[in-house]
């Protein structure tokens, strides 16, 4: 899940080596935060949070193969 | 990933987003095991395969700029829903020709408005409207004289 949010966010921001995601477990739960340059935040959330919202259904799939259950926050 | 196979081709049909897109690329399953698997990246009603095609263009665009659309299809499932459309289409056409009458269909993305508009228009007697904003959008089914 990690490293299909690395993939995703690098492959859409203009600064790549600025993507760090980190990731927290709790219990059944997994967070994903997803750090970008500031020129980035709008890359990687799209106009009204579509880019975002797409990213979270992809991850939802990837979670739900693992059992899991993962947000993705963009700070 | 290395059980898909992923075929490009050219768009052929409304549901394909002929006219809309350059190329499709079809994803299969090379088993049955991942066929069934794929269900999962299809979503219901096809919320994550849009949610993929949508990203997978957005990457398209930041890569090689604006104007390479992609359509994608995961186990034809596009595919098989146009036909469906289709055939409902079909159905609701004859109905509205014979009572009069204006049918709502029930909200659908946009793709599958656009199936419904499209297979209309090749369908005596009946035009199309779309009502309600958003995921409510709806195709409203009028007799071609009036009907407002």
């Amino acid at each position: 899940m990690k490293a299909l949010v690395e993939y995703l966010a690098r492959a859409l921001v203009r600064n790549p080596e600025e993507v760090t995601v980190e990731e927290e477990h709790l219990g059944d739960r997994v967070i994903l935060r997803v750090h970008v340059s500031d020129e980035d935040k709008g890359r990687i959330i799209g106009r009204e949070g579509r880019i975002a919202n797409a990213i979270r259904s992809l991850v939802y799939v990837a979670a739900t193969r693992a059992g899991v259950r993962a947000t993705v926050d963009i700070d | 990933m290395t059980d898909t196979e992923i075929a490009a081709r050219e768009p052929e049909t409304a549901g394909d987003g002929f006219g809309l897109v350059e190329q499709v690329l079809e994803v299969y399953g090379a088993n049955e095991e991942v066929s069934d698997e794929l269900g999962l990246l299809i979503g219901r009603r096809g919320e994550t395969l849009a949610a993929l095609q949508y990203i997978i263009n957005v990457l398209v665009a930041t890569k090689y700029g604006n104007d390479h659309v992609v359509g994608l299809d995961i186990e034809q499932y596009r595919k098989r829903r146009e036909q469906t459309l289709i055939e409902m289409a079909r159905r609701i056409a004859a109905e509205v020709r014979e009572t009069g009458d204006v049918i709502t269909l029930e909200p659908m993305p946009p793709a599958e408005r656009r199936i419904i508009h499209l297979t209309m228009e090749t369908e005596a007697g009946v035009r199309t409207e779309s009502v309600g904003q958003g995921e409510n959008r709806q195709v409203e089914v009028l007799p071609a004289d009036g009907g407002d």
